[in-house]
C-alpha cells in the first residue's frame, strides 16, 4: 500500500501540468489581461501560454 | 501491651523526644529540612503534633491525613495547610454539605471561596446537595471557569436535581436546561430566551437564522451564545482567526477540537498574546479528567513538555518555547494524579511542576520557603509515580538535589542556569532508568553530576556522560554511545527504539529547540494503537515534504486529525482515484473537512472543490477570499489570518513581499539555476494575481478554474514554495547588497559612490541608485526587513548578511513583512555593519555609528 501511493506521489511530483492550468487560468482571464497588459512579466505568461498550447 | 512493645515504644518516643530537642535550636528552614530528611519521624504523633502547634509555617509539609485530622478540629489553624490537604479537607465538607457553614467561619474571601468551589468539577454528586442561593452561585463560579466541564458536570447527575434546583439552576445560564428532563423543559417552551437550548426543530432553526445573520455581520459574534457561535465556526471555519481573544478563549474553553482552525504562530507574533490566549484555554485546567488534560496539553499542543527550565529570552514570555511564571504555577495547580498521567506521557512535565516560582526581589526567607515547598512536592509525586519502595529508597536523592539548590540560591537560578541542577530530575522520573538500573548507579551518577555541575574540565564530563550512557544503556536495553552531557539532551526518552524509524541526527537535532513537541511524539508512540499508523503517516509525508524538523513537527501536529482514515484505510485495497484523493488529502494539513472513511476519498476532490466554491460565495472580504483562494491553490495562507497550526508561518503574501521574480530566475547554487521556468512563472503569475486589491481579477481568475475544470496538485505546487523555503536566507542574501559590494562599487565607480570622513566615521554616499538590503530599526537581533532603498523613510541598521539560524521567519506587521529570528542559545546574534541614512546625516547619527564602530551609508535621490 505505502508503495502504491510512493508511485503516486511520484507521478504528482514530476507534474507540472497543474502550474500551467493556473496560469493559463490567470492569463486567460479577462481582468487579468485588462489590469496587466503592459506588463513585462504578465507578457511572459502569456508567451508560455501560448507555447505550452502549441 | 506486651513487655517488648512497650519498650520499643518507649525508645521511640525517647528517639522523637530528642528529635524535637535538636530542633529547638534550628532555624525554620533548618527544621524542613531535618523533617523531611528523617523519615521515621514522618509519621511519629509526638512529632507532628510538635510542629503543628509550634511552628505553624511547617503544617504544609506534615502528612496529608494528619493535617486534615488537626485542620479540622482546629479551624483557626486551616490557613496554614497544603493546599492538597485543604482542598481534601474541603471535599470532606462538601460532602456533609457543609462547605458554605465552614467558609462562614473561615471567614474566606470571595477568591478563596471560588476556587475551593471548583472542587465541584470533581465532585458531582456533592453538588446535587446544595440547594436555592449555594447552588445558584456554584452553579454560576463553574461556569464562569468553564462553561463546557460545568455542562458536563450537570449532565453527569441531571436526573438527581429537582424542579427546585433546576429553577436556580437554568437562571445562572438557560444553555442547562438542554440537560433537563422533557417535564421540566416544557416549563419553559414558552421562553423565548430557553428556545435556542431546547431541543428539537425550533432549536435547529434559531441557530441557523442567527449562523446567518453573523454571517453577514461578524460584530453580532461576541454577543452571540456559545452553541451559535460553534455553529458558526463549525460552517465557517476560517473565520476563527477572525475573532476577539475573549471570544476565542471561550470558544477553544467549550470546544478544544475547533483550535486546529486557528493560526497559533499568529498569536507568537503579539506580545504576551500567546500567553493570555494559552492560559486562558488551560485556566481550569485542574478539573480536567487526565484524558482531557493530555488531549489539551499534548495532542492539540498547546503546552508541550520542555527540555529546559532556562529562559532563553527573558523579556519574552513566548511560552511556545519556554516556560514562563505564569504557567508553571498553572502546571503546579495540577493534583498527583494529572501530573503523574503527564509524567507517564513526558518525563519532562515534572520539570515544571517542582520549579520554585518567585520574582528577583522576593525575600530569601520567602525564595527558601519556596523551595523547600517544591522539594515536598517532588517528594509526593515521586511517591506517587514510583510507589512507596522505590521513594523509601530515593527521597534522599531528591533531597539532596533541593539542598543544593536552595545552598546555591543566586548562582543555581534555573531561569539563568544553563546547566540547571533540577534538570538531574529528568534521570530520577524516567520509569525506564529507575526501573532497569541499581540504586547504587542512579545515585552514583546524580551525585557525580551535583559534583562537577560547574566543572568545565573534561575529565569530568567525560566521567559524568560515562555514567549516563550507562543508565541509558540498560534503560533501552542497547548501547548507547552518546557524546552529550544531561544537559544538552532535551528528553532522554528519545534513545527508546521505537523511535528508531526517525533518522536519529534528526531527532537529535529536533530536539534541540525548546519549542518543539516532544510530548506529541512521545504520547504517539507509547500507544500501541497509533504506533503503526503514525509510522505509516511518516512514511507519507516525508516522503511528500522531505525528512526534516518542519516535517517532522507537522507530522506529529497533525497526525491525530489523520489518524482515523489511516485507521479505516489500513491493509484496504484502494483504487486510483481514493489512492489519487487519498494522497491530496495527506498532503494538506488540518484534515479540514474531517474525512476518516475510506469511501470518502472516492469524492474528495469534487468535495473540497464544492465546498470552495461554496465558501468563496459566502465571503465578501478580500482577504478572506484571498485566504480561502490561497489555501485550495497553494495549501497555505494568504496572510497569518489565512494560517492554521503551531509552525504555519510563512504566507504567499510574506513570500510575495519578501522575494522578487528576478530573484528566483537569478538564483543559482554551484553555477546551475535552482528554479525551473515552470516554477518562476508559477511564482511571477501568483505575485501578480495577489498583488492588487482588486476582488474581480480574483473572481475572473476562479471562474476560468471552473470552466476549465483544473485539477489542482498540491504536492507539486507545494515544491516551489518548499524550495522557496529550503533556500529562504540563501535567496535573501543573494538578493541584498552588502557593505563589501558598496565599497566594492566605491572603487569601481565613485561617480556613483563616494566618500568621505566625518569626525573619524566613514561615510558612503550614493546617488540615485535603487537597492535591496537587510536592516532593523533597532538592533534587538530579533527583527528585520528586506526592501528596496527607496522604500524605507526611516534611518536604519543595515546588515551584511542574514545568519541562518534555523528560526528564520516571517511575520506580518501593520501591512509590511519582518523576518524575525529567535534569541536562544544556539543563536549567533547578528550584528549591523553599518547605518543606512536616508534623511540627513546628523552629528548624533556620527555619534551612534562611532560609538558603535560602524559606518554610515547615505543614500540621496539623484
Amino acid at each position: 500500500m505505502i508503495d502504491k501511493i510512493k508511485k503516486v506521489i511520484d507521478k504528482n511530483k514530476n507534474d507540472t501540468h497543474s502550474y500551467y492550468e493556473y496560469i493559463k487560468s490567470f492569463c486567460e482571464s479577462k481582468k487579468a489581461k485588462e489590469l496587466f497588459e503592459k506588463n513585462e512579466e504578465f507578457k511572459k505568461l502569456e508567451k508560455t501560454i501560448k507555447e505550452n498550447n502549441n | 501491651m506486651s513487655l517488648f512493645k512497650d519498650i520499643k515504644n518507649r525508645q521511640i518516643q525517647k528517639k522523637a523526644n530528642n528529635f524535637i530537642e535538636s530542633l529547638k535550636t534550628k532555624n525554620e528552614k533548618e527544621i524542613e529540612q531535618a523533617f523531611l530528611d528523617n523519615k521515621e519521624f514522618q509519621n511519629n504523633e509526638i512529632v507532628l503534633s510538635y510542629l503543628f502547634f509550634n511552628h505553624t509555617s511547617l503544617i504544609r509539609i506534615l502528612p496529608i491525613e494528619f493535617q486534615k485530622s488537626r485542620l479540622n478540629s482546629n479551624l483557626n489553624m486551616f490557613k496554614y495547610g497544603s493546599e492538597e490537604a485543604k482542598k481534601e479537607l474541603v471535599t470532606l465538607w462538601m460532602k456533609d454539605n457543609k462547605f458554605y457553614t465552614n467558609a462562614l467561619s473561615l471567614n474566606l474571601d470571595e477568591e478563596e471561596l471560588d476556587s475551593y468551589l471548583k472542587l465541584y468539577f470533581h465532585n458531582s454528586e456533592y453538588l446535587t446537595l446544595l440547594h436555592m442561593e449555594d447552588l445558584k452561585k456554584t452553579i454560576s463560579v463553574l461556569s464562569e471557569c468553564d462553561l463546557k466541564q460545568t455542562e458536563k458536570l450537570i449532565d453527569s447527575v441531571k436526573d438527581r436535581f429537582n424542579d427546585r434546583q433546576w429553577e436556580y439552576i437554568v437562571e445562572v445560564n438557560p444553555i442547562f436546561i438542554k440537560y433537563a428532563s422533557n417535564e421540566i423543559q416544557n416549563k419553559y417552551i414558552e421562553d423565548e430566551k430557553y428556545i435556542p437550548f431546547l431541543s428539537g426543530e425550533a432549536k435547529d432553526k434559531y441557530i441557523d437564522k442567527q449562523v446567518d445573520k453573523i454571517k453577514s455581520n461578524i460584530e453580532l459574534f461576541d454577543s452571540s451564545n456559545i452553541e451559535v457561535q460553534k455553529s458558526y465556526i463549525e460552517k465557517y471555519p476560517y473565520m476563527i482567526n477572525y475573532i476577539n481573544d475573549t471570544s476565542l478563549i471561550n470558544l477553544l474553553k467549550y470546544d478544544i477540537e475547533l483550535v486546529k482552525y486557528v493560526n497559533l504562530s499568529l498569536l507568537k507574533n503579539q506580545t504576551d498574546k500567546t500567553q493570555e490566549v494559552i492560559c486562558g484555554i488551560l485556566e481550569n485546567i485542574e478539573n480536567k479528567t487526565n484524558k482531557e488534560l493530555v488531549n489539551i496539553l499534548v495532542s492539540k499542543c498547546l503546552l508541550n513538555a520542555k527540555g529546559k527550565l532556562y529562559r532563553y529570552d527573558n523579556k519574552s514570555n513566548d511560552i511556545s518555547y519556554q516556560y514562563t511564571k505564569r504557567v508553571l504555577k498553572l502546571i503546579q495547580r495540577l493534583n498527583l494524579d494529572q501530573i503523574s498521567a503527564l509524567i507517564m506521557v513526558d518525563s519532562n512535565y515534572i520539570l515544571p511542576y517542582v520549579s520554585p516560582v518567585y520574582n528577583d526581589d522576593t525575600l530569601r526567607e520567602e525564595k527558601e520557603k519556596e523551595i523547600i515547598n517544591c522539594n515536598y512536592r517532588c517528594l509526593n509525586v515521586f511517591k506517587y509515580y514510583f510507589g512507596e519502595e522505590l521513594y523509601n529508597k530515593y527521597y534522599k536523592v531528591i533531597n539532596k538535589i533541593f539542598n543544593e539548590y536552595l545552598d546555591n540560591l543566586e548562582k543555581y537560578d534555573y531561569s539563568k542556569d544553563y546547566r540547571c541542577i533540577l534538570e538531574l530530575l529528568k534521570v530520577l522520573f524516567n520509569k525506564n532508568i529507575i526501573t532497569k538500573n541499581s540504586f547504587e548507579k542512579v545515585s552514583l551518577f546524580i551525585g557525580t553530576s551535583i559534583l562537577h555541575k560547574d566543572d568545565e574540565k573534561q575529565e569530568s564530563k567525560q566521567v559524568t556522560v560515562k555514567l549516563l550512557n550507562d543508565l541509558l544503556s540498560n534503560a533501552y536495553n542497547k548501547n548507547i554511545i552518546n557524546n552529550k552531557e544531561l544537559f544538552n539532551i532535551s528528553s532522554l526518552e528519545l534513545f527508546d527504539d521505537k523511535l528508531s524509524f526517525i533518522n536519529s541526527d534528526l531527532l537529535l537535532d529536533y530536539s534541540k529547540y525548546n519549542f518543539v513537541n516532544i510530548s506529541g511524539l512521545l504520547l504517539i508512540i507509547k500507544s500501541d494503537k497509533m504506533y503503526n499508523l503514525f509510522k505509516n503517516y511518516y512514511e507519507i509525508v516525508t516522503y511528500i515534504n522531505g525528512e526534516n524538523k518542519e516535517t517532522l513537527y507537522k507530522i506529529i501536529e497533525n497526525f491525530y486529525y489523520y489518524k482515523d482514515i489511516l485507521k479505516d484505510i489500513d491493509n484496504v485495497e484502494l483504487n486510483n482515484d481514493e489512492l489519487e484523493n487519498l494522497v491530496i488529502l495527506l498532503s494538506t494539513y488540518t484534515n479540514r473537512y474531517n474525512i476518516t472513511k475510506k469511501e470518502e476519498l472516492d469524492n474528495y476532490d469534487i468535495t473540497v472543490f464544492k465546498k470552495l466554491v461554496s465558501e468563496l460565495a459566502s465571503v465578501s472580504e478580500e482577504e478572506v477570499y484571498k485566504n480561502l483562494l490561497c489555501n485550495y491553490l497553494f495549501n497555505k495562507g494568504y496572510n497569518e489570518k489565512g494560517n492554521s497550526g503551531w509552525l504555519e508561518v510563512d504566507t504567499i503574501k510574506s513570500i510575495c513581499d519578501i522575494y522578487e521574480v528576478d530573484s528566483l530566475r537569478n538564483f543559482k547554487s554551484n553555477g546551475v539555476s535552482v528554479f525551473t521556468k515552470e516554477e518562476i512563472d508559477l511564482f511571477s503569475m501568483t505575485k501578480l494575481l495577489f498583488s492588487l486589491n482588486d476582488y474581480d481579477l480574483l473572481l475572473s481568475f476562479i471562474e476560468n478554474i471552473i470552466s476549465n475544470n483544473v485539477k489542482r496538485n498540491i504536492i507539486s505546487i507545494s515544491k516551489l514554495f518548499n524550495k522557496i523555503k529550503g533556500y529562504k536566507v540563501d535567496l535573501i542574501n543573494k538578493t541584498i547588497v552588502s557593505l563589501n559590494e558598496i565599497k566594492e562599487l566605491y572603487e569601481e565607480r565613485p561617480d556613483i559612490v563616494m566618500k568621505n570622513e566625518r569626525d573619524g566615521v566613514l561615510v558612503y554616499t550614493i546617488v540615485g541608485q535603487d537597492f535591496r538590503v537587510l536592516y532593523s530599526l533597532t538592533d534587538d537581533g530579533i527583527n528585520f526587513k528586506c526592501k528596496n532603498v527607496t522604500e524605507i523613510t526611516k534611518n536604519v541598521y543595515g546588515y551584511n548578511e542574514l545568519i541562518n539560524t534555523g528560526s528564520v521567519r516571517f511575520a506580518e506587521s501593520e501591512n509590511d513583512t519582518i523576518i524575525k529570528l529567535n534569541k536562544d542559545s544556539i543563536n549567533n546574534e547578528i550584528a549591523p555593519s553599518f547605518i543606512l541614512v536616508v534623511k540627513d546625516v546628523t552629528d548624533e547619527l556620527i555619534n551612534i555609528a562611532k560609538n558603535n564602530n560602524l559606518v554610515i551609508v547615505e543614500i540621496q535621490k539623484e
